[in-house]
C-alpha cells in the first residue's frame, strides 16, 4: 500500500488543535516539577541528616518507579485506598504525576548546579561579613541557574513527550487525536508519523528557545567585551589591552 | 598550627612567610574565622573568640571589622565590578544603593579601575580582577584587611600592579596581614614579619631585619633562596 500523502498533509491541522492541551500539561507539570526540585535540592543540601534522607528516598523512589505506573497508581489506585481522591479529574492527576516525578530528576541537576558554582566566591562573601542566605539568592542561584539550563531543558523535552501517557487516563492530548484518527481511518503509518513529528516541530522550537535563553544568561561570562562608539566589533580579551593601558 | 601567639599592631603591616604547606593560609584564616580554631583564644579589637565557644554573633562582629583578599580573587562572577563593590553594603544594609555606588566608585579609582566598573569579572586580566578585589575590600572600610597570597595566581607581568595597590593601601595605615612569597615586597612594605613552618611560628620580629637575609639560620636559608628564584 502507497503513503496516503493527501491524508498524511490533513491529518497535521486536527493535530495542532490538541498543542495547546499537551503545552498545558507540560509547562504546569514542568512549573510543579522546578518548585518541588528546587525544594527537594535545598533538603539534600541540609545539615540535618533525616532531611536529607527523606529528600534521598524522595528522589529514589520517583526516579525508580516507571512513570506510566506511577500516574496509574495516583489515578486509579490512590481512589480505592483513600476516597478522598475519588473525583480528582484526570488532567490533574497526569500533571501532578508528571510533574512529581521529573522534580526528582530537577533535584539532582539543581544539587549539582549549585554544587558546581565555585565556593570560593562564598567564602568570599562570608568574610565581607555578607550572610549565607544573602549569598545564595545574590551569588550563587543566578550561576547555578545558567549551569541548570541545559540538564533542565532536557527534563523538560522528557516531560513534553511524556505528556502522551495522560492518554492512558482518558485524557485527549496530541497522541490521544493521534490514536484516535488512526483508529477512524486505519491509516495508522500516516497518522503516527504526523503525530510523531508534531512532536519534534514542538521540541525543536523549545530547543531553539533554550538557545536562546542560554545565550542571553551567558553574557557576563564571555571573554568579550562591547567597544564603546561602535555597534558592531567586539574584541577578545579586553583584559590584557586594558591593562596595559593603565600600566 | 600549635604554641600560636601573636599579636598584630593597629595600623601596621604584618607579613607571614613561610614555605607552603606551613600553615600560614590557615592562620590567615583563623583571624577571621573562616577557619574555626580548635584551641585558644582570638581577639580583634576588643571582641573574644575561645575555641569551641565561639557564637555566630562573635563571627558577624569580627568579620563586620575585617575584609578578605583572595589568591583567587573570588569575586562574585555574576555581578559587574561596580557590583562586587557595592554588595557587602548593600547586602548588609550599611550604604543606599546610590552611596554604595559612590563609595565604589571611590575606590575603584583608587586602583585605578573605574572605566571597567561596568565590566563583568571574567573580562579582566587577573591583576585587574585582584585589584578590584581590593577594592570590594576597602570599600567596607575595614579595620583590618587580610591578604591570602594576593600574586600567586598571577602572571608575573601583572604582580607589580597589584603590589602597588597594596603597598598604597599600607600608607593609609589600614591594619594589614598578608601572606606572601614576594619577598622584596614584604621587606618593603611589612613592619613586622612572621616565619612560619611546620604549623610553628618559628621567629617573629621587625620584617626589613628578619628578612633581610643576613639572620643566620633557617630563615635566610628560605628568605635567600626566594630571592634567588626571583631573579632567575
Amino acid at each position: 500500500m502507497a503513503f496516503d500523502w493527501s491524508y498524511f498533509f490533513k491529518a497535521f491541522p486536527q493535530l495542532f488543535s490538541y498543542i495547546p492541551s499537551t503545552l498545558f500539561m507540560a509547562f504546569l507539570a514542568m512549573a510543579l516539577a522546578v518548585i518541588l526540585g528546587i525544594i527537594v535540592a535545598l533538603l539534600q543540601a541540609s545539615s540535618i541528616t533525616f532531611v536529607r534522607n527523606i529528600a534521598k528516598i524522595y528522589v529514589s523512589i520517583f526516579r525508580g518507579i516507571p512513570t506510566l505506573v506511577q500516574l496509574f497508581i495516583v489515578y486509579y489506585g490512590l481512589p480505592q485506598i483513600f476516597p478522598v481522591f475519588k473525583g480528582v479529574p484526570a488532567l490533574m492527576t497526569a500533571i501532578c504525576g508528571l510533574g512529581i516525578k521529573q522534580s526528582a530528576y530537577l533535584a539532582e541537576i539543581f544539587r549539582a548546579a549549585i554544587n558546581s558554582v565555585d565556593q570560593g566566591q562564598i567564602e568570599a562573601g562570608l568574610a565581607l561579613n555578607i550572610k549565607y542566605p544573602k549569598l545564595l539568592i545574590h551569588v550563587v542561584m543566578p550561576q547555578a541557574v545558567i549551569n541548570a539550563i541545559p540538564a533542565t531543558s532536557n527534563t523538560f523535552i522528557s516531560l513534553l513527550k511524556e505528556t502522551s501517557l495522560a492518554f492512558t487516563l482518558g485524557i485527549t492530548e496530541l497522541f490521544a487525536q493521534g490514536k484516535m484518527l488512526a483508529g477512524a481511518s486505519f491509516k495508522y503509518f500516516e497518522t503516527y508519523v504526523a503525530v510523531g513529528l508534531v512532536y519534534w516541530l514542538l521540541i525543536v522550537v523549545i530547543t531553539w528557545g533554550q538557545h536562546l535563553i542560554e545565550k542571553s544568561l551567558n553574557k557576563p561570562y564571555r571573554r568579550f567585551v562591547h567597544v564603546p562608539n561602535s555597534s558592531t566589533r567586539f574584541i577578545r580579551n579586553p583584559g590584557k589591552q586594558a591593562n596595559l593601558e593603565t600600566h | 598550627m600549635k604554641h600560636i601567639n601573636l599579636e598584630v599592631e593597629a595600623g601596621k603591616v604584618t607579613v607571614f612567610i613561610g614555605p607552603s604547606g606551613s600553615g600560614k593560609t590557615t592562620l590567615l584564616r583563623t583571624l577571621n574565622l573562616l577557619q574555626l580554631p580548635t584551641q585558644g583564644t582570638l581577639q580583634v579589637d576588643g571582641i573574644q573568640a575561645t575555641a569551641g565557644a565561639i557564637q555566630k554573633q562573635t563571627i558577624q562582629q569580627i568579620r563586620s571589622h575585617s575584609a578578605m583578599v583572595f589568591q583567587q580573587f573570588n569575586l562574585f562572577k555574576n555581578l559587574t565590578v561596580l557590583k562586587n563593590v557595592t554588595a557587602a553594603l548593600v547586602l548588609n544594609k550599611q550604604l543606599s544603593n546610590a552611596d554604595a555606588e559612590k563609595r565604589a566608585k571611590e575606590v575603584l579609582e583608587k586602583v585605578g579601575l573605574l572605566e571597567v566598573a561596568d565590566q563583568y569579572p571574567n573580562t579582566l586580566s587577573g591583576g585587574q580582577q585582584q585589584r578590584v578585589s581590593i577594592a570590594r575590600a576597602i570599600a567596607v572600610r575595614p579595620k583590618v584587611i587580610l591578604f591570602d597570597e594576593p600574586t600567586s595566581a598571577l602572571d608575573p607581568e601583572l604582580v607589580e600592579s597589584v603590589l602597588n595597590t597594596i603597598a598604597a593601601l599600607a600608607k593609609e595605615n589600614i591594619t594589614m596581614v598578608i601572606v606572601t612569597h614576594e619577598m622584596a615586597f614584604a621587606r618593603k612594605i611589612g613592619d613586622q614579619a612572621v616565619f612560619i613552618e611546620d604549623g610553628e611560628i618559628i621567629a617573629k620580629g621587625p620584617a626589613a631585619q628578619l628578612l633581610s637575609g643576613t639572620v643566620p639560620g633557617r630563615i635566610s636559608s628560605f628568605v635567600n633562596s626566594l630571592n634567588t628564584t626571583t631573579v632567575a
